[in-house]
């Protein structure tokens, strides 16, 4: 009698977190501009019950297991742990059990990343600078790419790897260049793994990678709400969120996600330091990475490693919102397309010829 | 009853876990008092990049331009030549080296561009405007009129480092050698390890 009372609380209990983690985190904030800590239908998750009213589930869970990994550690054993794994454990616990980002308050963002920079010094000896600077406002950003001008020469390519820490082990790329017949637009048809002398007579080159959509379908059928729409535009990945089951690769049509089927691997001294925590710290294994349009550079008002790369001038970013931009004069200018545009993805990423 | 007095223990029990937690949490955080706070919030990028004010004509929003000549070698001919310049009689001019792969055939030459009587200057390929060598798109927009106004708007050529304002852009000479302007074949810098689609 008591065993199954007991298995019916768990199993409502279950189904309650399911409905919420359906509902309430994943379709309804991320496609307005309303930021999504503000968004009213967004509650942080909350949970009855033997943990009180006002806790959420996730961080009951994380102070009962913090409390036991202390009194573990405060206890006799811990004369077995010296000072540093003390800590390690501590931090791990807290890094485990923390929030999705978009849930969490400013001060809560502060501190993960603090505690990130400070994980990696223990673990890796890794002296990094983690930064939450979150988007401004006013801005939406863009890209144009120019088939006329684009060479082929992969410089953006390097660019990339060397910008966003991508694991060496599978040499992970984020942009494809499409070496494509003249008269040609068929994506399918274009060759990305050429290896001659470029650019060849009669093709021209053509670039993809994320293309950031206003109407992602990455993001919709993401069922644990790890991927979203900043207000800037930026498709990003919540890491910590992710749970690996690959449904984004698959909803893309662009070829524009990527998955670590091991942890990444970077020598250190090639390891890019000036990081963010939406944009190119370490993954660990198992989880989505994409482009974040250099969040960790274009945040702080760079350019992305691609463009800053391009020996061309191929690649343009600019703000949309902002009719003085050059992605604006591109866009009004230019005749311009967009890939797949039958899909309605729309995304921000346009194509332009001379 | 008995449940009663085991959620009581239960309570008792997660109420102290709590409060050693949130002690080790406090710890954690204040470790390492000295190192002073660091800046997480970024401000926009300015970096010291020399420029100048384009004096691109028929354009109402202004920008700058990189400036090109902290990058050139100056060809002061007195630095050396103390006395009258003498040319080697095997040769036809100075620059040998520069091979002109610019519109030759087509009739350019040296003095198409550059001032006659100060190297150190360029000229209007269309008048005897004289132009400075920071502002060489102005002698290149005498032909390339359409590249000209698409690199003044934004569609041509690249910005320098920084998407946000101000707007910095490379002036053509930049990446165009103005000698051999075409981009020439070569490898690409990386192969795609991406797979094959299917």
């Amino acid at each position: 009698m008591r065993l199954k009372d007991l298995r019916h609380k768990i199993m409502s209990a279950l189904k309650y977190d399911r409905s919420l983690a359906s509902k309430e985190i994943k379709s309804d904030c991320h496609s307005d501009s309303i930021p999504p800590t503000t968004c009213p239908k967004n509650p942080p998750k909350m949970v009855g019950g033997a943990f009180g009213k006002k806790t959420s589930r996730r961080a009951a869970i994380g102070l009962a297991g913090g409390g036991v990994g202390a009194a573990f550690a405060f206890s006799a054993c811990s004369n077995m742990l010296d000072e540093e794994t003390k800590d390690k454990l501590g931090l791990s616990w807290e890094e485990f059990f923390k929030k999705n980002y978009r849930l969490m308050t400013d001060q809560e963002k502060g501190e993960t990343v603090k505690r990130i920079e400070k994980l990696a010094k223990v673990k890796n000896n890794e002296i990094i600078n983690v930064s939450d600077t979150p988007a401004k406002d006013g801005v939406l950003f863009g890209y144009a790419f120019n088939i006329s001008k684009c060479q082929g020469y992969m410089d953006c390519v390097e660019a990339c790897v060397k910008e966003n820490n991508q694991d060496r082990e599978s040499n992970m790329q984020y942009i494809n260049i499409f070496e494509m017949e003249n008269g040609n637009l068929n994506i399918e048809s274009g060759n990305s793994k050429y290896s001659h002398e470029v650019p060849v007579e009669g093709k021209f080159y053509l670039g993809t990678q994320c293309f950031h959509c206003e109407k992602a379908p990455c993001i919709e059928v993401c069922p644990v709400g790890a991927t979203w729409k900043e207000p800037d535009g930026i498709v990003v990945v919540d890491y910590d969120w992710c749970i690996g089951c690959r449904y984004c690769e698959a909803a893309c049509p662009y070829w524009g996600r990527r998955f670590n089927w091991g942890a990444p691997q970077i020598p250190n001294e090639e390891l890019n330091t000036e990081q963010h925590y939406l944009g190119n710290r370490k993954r660990g294994k198992g989880v989505m990475e994409k482009c974040t349009f250099c969040i960790q550079r274009t945040r702080k008002g760079l350019q992305p490693a691609c463009v800053d790369a391009c020996p061309t001038g191929s690649r343009t970013f600019g703000n949309l919102l902002d009719p003085n931009s050059e992605i604006r004069y591109i866009i009004e200018n230019k005749k311009v397309f967009r890939l797949k545009e039958d899909l309605g993805t729309e995304p921000k990423f346009w194509y332009y010829m001379d | 009853m008995k449940s009663t007095i085991r959620l009581g223990v239960w309570v008792t029990t997660l109420l102290s876990l709590i409060l050693v937690s949130n002690i080790t949490k406090a710890k954690i955080l204040s470790e390492n008092p000295n190192q002073p706070p660091q800046e997480h919030r970024g401000d926009i990028f300015i970096s010291g990049i020399e420029t100048v004010q384009s004096q691109y004509s028929s354009l109402e929003k202004p920008f700058l331009i990189k400036k090109r000549s902290p990058a050139l070698r100056k060809s002061d001919c007195e630095t050396c030549h103390k006395d009258d310049v003498k040319t080697n009689s095997n040769t036809t001019g100075t620059h040998n080296d520069i091979n002109l792969m610019h519109a030759a055939k087509q009739g350019m030459n040296c003095l198409t561009c550059h001032a006659m009587n100060n190297v150190e200057l360029l000229k209007n390929v269309n008048s005897t405007q004289i132009i400075e060598i920071d502002h060489a798109y102005l002698s290149c927009q005498g032909c390339h009129f359409s590249q000209a106004r698409d690199w003044a708007g934004g569609a041509h050529g690249k910005r320098v480092r920084i998407w946000a304002e101000p707007r910095i852009v490379y002036n053509c000479t930049e990446c165009h050698n103005p000698h051999n302007p075409t981009f020439k074949k070569r490898w690409p810098k990386i192969i795609s390890t991406l797979p094959e689609k299917k």
